[in-house]
């Protein structure tokens, strides 16, 4: 599967904590007519325990999975 | 310390010291002379001007009759011994918490022919008066909030095009989640628990959603469009900002440090392109709304409540 999304910047915050940024895109075809193409962006984040070796797209990935983006 | 007065306790900690401005009880306000802002959007905002008579810098005190969150959010000075004190509240319910005003005993004066007063080392400056009703701390703790509001973002769902879903209605995905709870214990105890807190975090929460659309009118020949062509793009810039506050959940005598959504709103652009095989034609667009602020949490270091008997003062 091609990843739909990029992590654009890691934070650490001072309660240990990280805040991971993204932005995710997706691509529908509007109304059925495949020569009205739309491109979906959102720019979010998610928030989650500092831990070692931590995989920051795996973590997006759960956050996202189920919403619709994926 | 040659001259003075010291008064100590058992435990050698200072009840009473001419070193000292010890805060005396100034007066209690009911309601606010104004409410600043009002909606019951994201779960209800309410944010009142109090007006307190004191002539010097007041430390207000509020009751939390229910249980959202509170927190002193402005103490201003508007001259002629006046302060307006804003007050932040979450939910939807009626009534006003009540104010009670503490300060050093030269703000006021008593009338009452008995008593003692202690005076600092300039011997003008009154530090105690025992005529007037001294602070009485009972309890006290230190709180933060959460680094994060809400820690994951919004689902698919609000849309891309000219803030269209309203900024009203997208309160939703900027519920605050992040809470931070501390002991209370025996709070249940006193009869009318007040709080000094301070609304010092900020926060502010940004989503930004867009979309682009190509519409080809001549031929789509691999992607691309030989022929008629016109590209538009749509961005959404909702966002919410967020104060620090404070809950009481007397149930299990616990105190939460939370996030009060304090105002939100959306701005949006569009822009439009098009050609004509590959040849510019001509664009437009526009923009409207209130800018965002960035993402960000701020001033998350301890912040202390203090905590008094509002029943001593009634």
């Amino acid at each position: 599967m091609i990843k739909p999304f990029k992590v654009i910047k890691v934070r650490d915050e001072v309660d240990g904590t990280i805040t991971i940024f993204y932005t995710v895109a997706k691509s529908v075809v509007e109304d059925g007519n495949t020569q009205s193409i739309s491109t979906r962006v959102l720019t979010s984040h998610t928030n989650v325990p500092r831990t070692d070796n931590m995989d920051f797209d795996m973590i997006v990935f759960n956050a996202l999975e189920g919403t619709g983006w994926l | 310390m040659s001259y003075g007065f010291l008064s100590l306790n058992n435990n050698n900690q200072v009840l009473v010291s001419s070193d000292t401005r010890n805060l005396h009880f100034i007066q209690k306000i009911s309601s606010p002379i104004e409410t600043i802002y009002s909606t019951d959007d994201y779960g209800g905002i309410r944010q009142w001007k109090y007006r307190a008579t004191c002539n010097a810098i007041p430390l207000p005190f509020f009751t939390m009759p229910t249980a959202d969150s509170y927190g002193i959010a402005r103490i201003s000075d508007v001259g002629g011994g006046l302060w307006d004190i804003e007050l932040l509240r979450t939910g939807t319910s009626g009534g006003y918490p009540e104010l009670y005003i503490f300060a050093e005993p030269s703000a006021t004066s008593s009338a009452d022919g008995y008593g003692m007063i202690v005076y600092a080392d300039d011997g003008v400056t009154p530090v105690f008066d025992s005529r007037l009703k001294p602070l009485v701390v009972v309890g006290g703790v230190t709180v933060s909030q959460t680094s994060a509001v809400r820690y994951n973002g919004p689902p698919y769902g609000l849309s891309s095009d000219n803030c269209s879903t309203g900024p009203a209605t997208s309160g939703g995905v900027f519920t605050p989640e992040g809470i931070n709870t501390y002991s209370a214990a025996g709070i249940n105890s006193i009869a009318k628990p007040i709080y000094s807190y301070n609304s010092i975090a900020q926060a502010e929460i940004m989503y930004h959603w867009s979309r682009s659309q190509r519409d080809c009118t001549g031929f789509d020949v691999y992607g691309g469009c030989l022929g008629y062509q016109t590209e538009k793009f749509w961005d959404s810039y909702y966002w919410c900002f967020y104060r620090g506050g404070i809950q009481i959940i007397s149930n299990n005598e616990t105190l939460n440090a939370t996030w009060m959504p304090t105002r939100f709103n959306c701005y949006w652009n569009f822009r439009e392109d098009s050609s004509f095989f590959g040849i510019g034609t001509g664009g437009g667009g526009g923009a409207d709304g209130t800018w965002p602020y960035n993402n960000e949490t701020l001033n998350l270091s301890g912040n202390t409540v203090i905590i008094a008997n509002g029943a001593r003062y009634d």
